[in-house]
């Protein structure tokens, strides 16, 4: 099967321009820049159903629609915080198959008539940053960015911003904070970011596979791209597979077409030991942990944005963790709730407090110090934080606690009655 | 009739006759004490932590749980270098009024690390109304040792988490 | 205007409206950490979750109906915060559920579990919002284990007036906000993240902000407390007065809060009309000048040299009798200096006892500067109308701020008309002679060579004529002699102008065409300006002549405010305490001397036989001369009470009752909140005694004197302070009616003054969580509002030119700093960190010419005086200027625009 987006699976030096373009690269700008007015690019956009693969799944044309009309500077910003546990699908965009990415940014800021494009990326993230650099300037060289790019007086920028580290810079206002040299702490929405965006200005904030996305629909058509996937899921996906797996990796599928027994136990070629599969964390860190065992259907569900919401979790940014029967489900929990109170930002009460609490009271529970009512108490502290925090953060630390307190919890009763974990006995 | 109640005259003889047997209430006070009830409410005392650092940190709720108004604190902050209790804050100056204080323990109720207590002394007497007017020096019990005395230096550069709630034995040394 | 249901309360409130404001006015409180209503929302603390619905409209755009026939309401499925969320019509917001019960427990419990706890120590304990709200909102036990506590850094001095600890500290950024929005001063911020996210400062040295006191007052815990303040007692163990503040002309309203017989602390009483609920950091913390230990507490008299305490008979009966001795001979011997920070009462009854009794008008309340009559006089005639706010002008008002700095001089001010500017979009019109920190908030701001500050005036009105823009109806109707002004305005083009006050003729008529086109406008002129030394009579005249020419007077939001150094310098001119003005503002036929006619020169014999120096010390000024008869009243033994025949001992602001009148003419009442120190008296009390003994002698005295036939003793019986303001408002027309009830209208105090009480029974707050926008004191009107059919007269003042370079080559800008030297300033500690060293302010480039380099040590010269203080060589100060905050350690009474020479020692 052909890869649309990871293409260097196809073409391995495709991040060198001269290769790109071979391959039909910057024919779809071109195409945008010269033949259609930014609204066509914006209909075919949405006509294609693209949604979002930072996790929401937001339809990308929508989004930029959203902008208020005549009023500029507008931004684009090409979300490259990748920082969920478990992602690494923009990093090898970024690294291997750069050019698509940019050209995906061109088109979009094109649509949206932005003249300065940002991508922020994570301060972990240096080598994709220097591809990016290399690839710009590559692209600049050849007139895609500039001054009247390919003859025409669009005029585009496209600036690599290095992040600290923060995983709360993933959110996008945090980002927009960030980016202005703020500290990185969500801003209040409304107003959202399309209206009052990066340094006030309207502004488009996508992930870099959806951009990544957006060469395909120009160049060969929104309705050709429509037909891939599901009626609702439109396109091609990356899912990201790690944990206890033989072939971890990015794994390049329609919308649709793969359950997560096919990304486990076909492309991931099973569990790795010849262990059992015991739980699955379909989203990174802030997914609601799958027990299989309790619902074997869930591993045949075809993947795509909704098709796991039936079993209580979702497919998010489709970051899949597996874990194996030798795993403690307390510790899984302990250590996303640690990765959320490092993470936490602080501004609001609920997830600055309440990540803390988490993980203490985790921490007791893992230790064997804990007691059948801390187990009560730990899913309570998670539904108190549960929507009342300032941005998705909070909501995100809750979903492994509930889920595996819900999903696990004869695991939490064996840490009390036994005085500690099992597994590390 | 000559003796028509002689019962009574018994029944009543027989009570003076019970008690002369019993041995007296009486004390010979003051030469003889009666110990008071555990929970009597006598004349304040402040009390010490084990290390000798006062309980009490000048935090007025006595002097604002008190009905009579007989209880004056003047706080102040306090540095490693003469420290007199846990914590930042101290009482620079305590006095207890006994003619207005009611001896309603509220004061004790009030306090947040024990630090005063309603003890046994009942001896209240004065000569004279500012005499009534008892000052830190007299409220305050000795210490366990008299190196273990305040305000002195603390090694622990102030370790100031443990005013509320005691920690015992106050700050670690 | 939106309509919003409000737990089934209805309410309409106009569009914007945050649902917390609109709780308020159908009485719903929704408990709030981080809001403040006046802080921009940020939605941090998450207490104020609400339930919000908006009505369910269908494909139609039509509101769906319920059953009942209600309009159906789509609820939102996440809990709202109401300090973010604004009304939109038909919202229903819920209040009173148990989803909203929960998610407040929730909060509150979260917020504690990293609190410490420690209320029995804390001196926000008593009035804290966290107390408050856990109280009323919170779950009444712990499920956090104590040992699982975070803990971070407690006592971390954050400068040297506020103290922080970071473990009570709730991050709810009011500081920061503050800091950013209101003072505009950005020192603190955020570092790091998660539960570890806590304060800093970002300013060395530590929180460099004037207004650094306030965050005390806004902080809803007690993470930020006050060095001063701090444990030395409890809220509710301290009483709260009401006052107002002595240092500058501001007049903040103030709450004094007394124990034991001293001001514990001092927090800001809201004024809507002059402090919001602000003050700055002098305000608040120097107040230890009333209980220092150097303060005279009983009558010096002096006797073989030396001064010895007296009784008070005694000290009086000598005033008396050597007055009347020497009144016997010439009465005219006699003077009388009275400092502007007097109260009004002093001054009323300093002027009467000069005036009536001893029949002198050798008086003067302006010692250590000089300046005319004039701009006073253009006060009283076109004076700010009634109703203006310094704080609310909005983009229909222009405002010239001509010759002031308010950042240092009246730090409220400036707080202000940074809001007037930012928030309500006033066009400021910043124009001085170097660029001081209002400049920022200016639309335009003009720097101009000083001594030609009239020249700038005359080049705006000159501006305004050549393009026809002046309000000619105005001048028609009110305006005499505008032919005559036109004429002699003839050789003043705005070129010729623009030339000598260096600033370009462009911007000087972009200046013009705003003055002349807005609806609304408005003169600040401050004390540079004011005592600007050859030009201040054409000053005073030009900036009555820019009203008059564009008819911006008699309304709220037009006219003059004039912005003096002291807090009462408006009361001193009100009551008459000038050799040529009377009570009411009013001319007195036969002009008195001035101060310094009255003071001489060191060389000359001193012109007066008997000096009675009230709050103020001629003598610190040099070149003093003592009169055969010097009475002295102070707190202090100063420099010239050293040299007194009678000191008498008189009582700080905060032992008695009095009422000052601030820089925008609002008299203003402030309470005695102390016992007095030792025997001190108020001065009206001893003014009103030396009266007495006067008028009881006075039958025998020769009729064809000035004192009045009438004049009995039983006039100067005045029980009270309220009493002498009682004569005020009933003989002073401008006072009319001020009467100690009719200003202490709308003044509040926070919490009933029964003293010690349970703190549990009243939850209070520093006028902060609700904000009533109330207002108090009364300002008095000015002829051109109370009078619709007064005639003004346009008066020509022939413009000096600014001094040529000579031997002398700079011009002497004298600037203040917040904090001086000060008698009041040197005795509280812990502001003598921010009083600055002595220092003079070069331009860059003079400073090469001169080689002189920043920090390096000069030599000053002017009229007859050598200073040596260290230069800072910066931008702020124009060319061929220097610039020397006044009364410093050195540089006492500087004359302003004086020519000087500077060199390296």
């Amino acid at each position: 099967m052909e890869h649309l987006i990871l293409r260097d699976l196809d073409i391995s030096d495709i991040d060198r321009i001269e290769v790109y373009e071979k391959h039909g690269g910057y024919s779809a700008f071109r195409k945008a820049v010269k033949e259609m007015a930014p609204d066509q690019v914006t209909d075919a956009v949405k006509v294609s159903g693209l949604r979002g693969r930072g996790g929401a799944g937001f339809p990308a044309g929508v989004k930029w629609s959203f902008l208020p009309k005549g009023v500029f500077p507008r931004y684009l910003v090409a979300n490259a915080d990748e920082s969920e546990p478990g992602t690494f699908k923009d990093r090898q965009i970024m690294e291997r198959n750069p050019h698509q990415f940019i050209e995906g940014m061109a088109i979009a800021s094109y649509a949206i008539q932005c003249h300065h494009a940002f991508i922020y990326i994570r301060g972990e993230f240096p080598h994709a940053a220097q591809c990016l650099e290399r690839a710009i300037a590559q692209a600049e060289a050849r007139g895609y960015l500039g001054e009247k790019i390919l003859g025409t007086d669009y005029a585009l920028r496209i600036t690599v911003h290095r992040g600290a580290g923060a995983y709360i810079c993933g959110e996008e206002t945090a980002l927009l904070e960030s980016m202005e040299g703020k500290l990185g702490q969500p801003r209040v929405k409304p107003p959202f970011p399309a209206v009052v965006g990066l340094y006030n200005k309207p502004t488009v904030i996508n992930n870099v596979e959806t951009l990544a996305n957006v060469p395909l629909i120009i160049e060969r058509g929104a309705d050709w791209y429509a037909k891939i996937g599901t009626a609702k899921s439109t396109g091609p996906k990356i899912f990201c597979l790690s944990g206890h797996v033989n072939r971890p990796g990015n794994y390049e599928a329609p919308f649709g077409s793969i359950s997560l027994r096919d990304l486990i136990f076909d492309l991931g070629g099973g569990i790795r030991g010849g262990k059992k599969l015991k739980a699955i964390l379909p989203a990174g860190a802030s997914s609601f942990v799958i027990n299989p065992a309790a619902n074997e259907a869930v591993l045949d569900a075809k993947l795509d944005f909704e098709s796991l919401t039936p079993f209580g979790s979702a497919l998010g940014s489709a970051s899949v963790i597996v874990m194996d029967d030798a795993t403690c489900m307390v510790w899984m929990a302990k250590k996303t709730s640690h990765f959320f109170e490092h993470e936490s930002c602080g501004k609001c009460t609920p997830c600055r407090e309440g990540t803390y609490w988490m993980a203490r009271l985790l921490d007791r529970i893992d230790s064997g110090a804990g007691t059948l009512a801390d187990i009560d108490l730990l899913a309570n502290v998670a539904n108190q934080i549960l929507g009342k925090t300032l941005c998705p953060l909070g909501d995100f630390s809750t979903a492994p606690v509930t889920s595996s307190v819900k999903a696990f919890r004869e695991e939490y009763e064996r840490h009390v009655k036994e005085r500690g974990c099992w597994a590390r006995k | 009739m000559a003796f028509p109640d002689l019962g009574a005259i018994l029944k009543g003889m027989s009570v003076t006759l019970r008690e002369m047997l019993t041995p007296p209430v009486t004390i010979e006070y003051p030469k003889v004490k009666k110990p008071v009830a555990a929970r009597f409410r006598g004349r304040h005392e402040l009390k010490r932590h084990d290390n000798g650092l006062e309980k009490c940190i000048g935090c007025s709720l006595c002097a604002a749980a008190c009905p009579t108004d007989a209880i004056y604190v003047e706080p102040a902050e306090q540095t490693d270098a003469a420290r007199y209790s846990p914590g930042e804050r101290y009482a620079k100056r305590y006095e207890i009024n006994l003619l207005r204080c009611i001896y309603c323990g509220f004061c004790e109720e009030a306090c947040p690390t024990g630090a005063i207590v309603l003890e046994h002394q009942y001896e209240l007497s004065y000569y004279d109304r500012r005499s009534a007017i008892i000052t830190k020096e007299g409220l305050l019990v000795q210490p366990p040792a008299p190196e273990l005395n305040t305000p002195r230096a603390l090694r622990d550069p102030g370790n100031l988490y443990s005013a509320i709630p005691p920690i015992k034995g106050g700050v670690e040394e | 205007m939106p309509q919003v249901t409000i737990d089934n309360k209805k309410v309409e409130v106009p569009n914007g409206t945050l649902i917390v404001e609109a709780a308020k006015k159908v009485g719903v409180e929704i408990p709030v950490f981080c809001y403040h209503p006046k802080l921009q929302p940020v939605g941090m603390c998450r207490m104020c979750l609400v339930e919000v619905g908006t009505p369910k409209r269908g494909k139609d755009g039509q509101i769906e109906l319920d059953a009942n026939g209600a309009p159906a309401i789509a609820w939102m499925p996440k809990l709202q915060t109401a300090c973010t969320t604004v009304v939109s019509d038909g919202m229903t917001v819920r209040t009173d559920t148990a989803q909203v019960a929960d998610a407040r427990r929730a909060i509150v419990e979260f917020l504690l579990t990293s609190h410490p706890l420690d209320c029995p120590i804390c001196d926000k304990g008593g009035e804290c919002p966290l107390q408050n709200l856990t109280m009323a909102y919170g779950p009444g036990q712990s499920r956090f284990p104590v040992e699982s506590k975070f803990h971070n850094a407690k006592r971390v001095p954050l400068g040297d007036l506020i103290m922080l600890d970071r473990e009570r500290c709730i991050q709810c950024s009011r500081c920061v906000r503050f800091q950013d929005e209101i003072a505009d001063d950005h020192v603190l911020g955020f570092a790091a993240r998660g539960r570890g996210l806590e304060i800093v400062t970002l300013s060395d040295p530590p929180f460099d902000s004037k207004f650094s006191g306030n965050t005390i007052d806004i902080c809803p815990v007690g993470a930020l407390t006050s060095r001063d303040f701090r444990l030395s007692a409890r809220v509710w163990e301290v009483r709260d007065y009401p006052s107002v503040c002595a240092h500058c002309s501001v007049g903040c309203n103030i709450l004094i809060g007394e124990r034991d017989h001293a001001i514990k602390r001092i927090v800001p009483r809201e004024n809507a009309s002059v402090n919001e609920i602000w003050t700055c950091d002098k305000g608040r913390f120097v107040h230890h000048f009333t209980v220092a230990p150097d303060r005279l507490t009983t009558p010096l008299v002096r006797k073989n040299g030396n001064l010895e305490p007296a009784t008070w008979n005694e000290a009086l009966d000598l005033v008396a009798s050597r007055f009347k001795e020497i009144k016997w001979h010439d009465p005219n011997a006699i003077g009388g200096l009275a400092g502007d920070r007097a109260s009004n009462e002093d001054l009323y009854l300093f002027q009467k006892l000069f005036r009536q009794v001893i029949g002198s008008n050798n008086l003067d309340h302006r010692v250590g500067w000089s300046v005319t009559n004039t701009g006073a006089d253009s006060v009283r005639v076109y004076g700010a109308g009634v109703g203006t706010n310094l704080g609310a002008l909005d983009q229909n008002v222009t405002a010239l701020v001509f010759g002031a700095d308010p950042e240092e001089e009246q730090p409220v001010i400036r707080l202000r008309l940074k809001r007037s500017a930012r928030t309500f979009g006033a066009n400021l019109i910043v124009a001085n002679g170097r660029v001081t920190k209002l400049a920022k908030y200016a639309k335009q701001s003009l720097v101009y060579q000083y001594g030609a500050e009239a020249y700038f005036l005359l080049g705006l009105i000159r501006a305004i004529l050549d393009e026809r823009l002046e309000n000619r109806d105005f001048i028609a109707t009110r305006v005499q002699n505008f032919d005559a002004f036109a004429t002699s305005l003839e050789p003043y083009t705005v070129e010729r102008c623009a030339e000598i006050c260096h600033v370009k003729p462009e911007k000087i008529r972009d200046a013009a065409r705003q003055i002349a086109q807005s609806p609304n406008f408005l003169i600040l002129y401050g004390r540079e300006a004011m005592f600007a030394q050859q030009n201040d009579v054409a000053v005073a005249r030009a900036l009555a002549a820019l009203l008059l020419i564009t008819g911006h007077l008699g309304r709220a939001n037009n006219g003059l405010v004039a912005l003096y150094p002291h807090n009462n310098s408006t009361g001193a001119i009100d009551f008459g305490v000038l050799p040529d003005g009377g009570v009411g503002r009013t001319r007195v036929e036969r002009r008195g001397l001035s101060a310094r006619e009255m003071l001489g020169r060191s060389n000359e014999r001193p012109s007066m036989r008997a000096l009675y120096v009230m709050a103020c010390d001629p003598a610190a000024d040099g070149n003093f001369v003592k009169p055969e008869f010097l009475v002295v009243q102070d707190l202090f033994l100063t420099e010239t009470a050293r040299l007194a025949d009678v000191v008498l001992p008189a009582q700080s602001f905060a032992e008695r009752d009095g009422t000052f009148t601030n820089t925008e003419r609002r008299a203003q009442l402030f309470r005695a909140a102390l016992k007095p120190i030792g025997e001190a008296k108020p001065d009206w009390w001893i003014i009103a005694e030396i009266a007495k003994r006067l008028v009881s002698g006075l039958q025998f005295q020769v009729s064809g004197s000035q004192v009045s036939g009438n004049l009995k003793p039983e006039t100067w019986n005045y029980a009270t302070a309220s009493a002498v303001m009682d004569e005020i408002a009933a003989t002073v027309s401008l006072y009319k009616g001020m009467t100690y009830a009719a200003l202490a209208e709308n003044v509040k105090l926070p919490r009933p003054r029964s003293g010690q009480g349970n703190p549990s029974e009243q939850p209070t707050e520093i006028a902060m969580g609700e904000l009533e926008n109330i207002s108090s004191g009364k300002v008095w009107a000015s002829v051109a509002e109370s009078d619709a059919r007064a005639k003004f007269e346009l008066v020509w003042s022939e413009p000096s030119r600014p001094l040529t370079a000579d031997s002398r080559p700079l011009t002497l800008a004298v600037a203040r700093s917040l904090y001086d030297g000060g008698t009041l300033v040197s005795k509280t500690q812990i502001v003598q960190a921010r009083v600055p060293a002595p220092f003079v302010e070069i331009n860059s480039q003079d400073a090469e010419q001169l080689g002189i380099a920043d920090g390096a040590r000069v030599r000053v010269s002017f009229d007859m005086r050598v200073i040596e203080l260290d230069a800072r060589v910066d931008g702020h100060v124009p060319p061929d200027a220097v610039l020397i905050p006044n009364n410093l350690d050195g540089t006492a009474a500087l004359p302003m625009g004086a020519r000087v020479k500077i060199e390296k020692v």
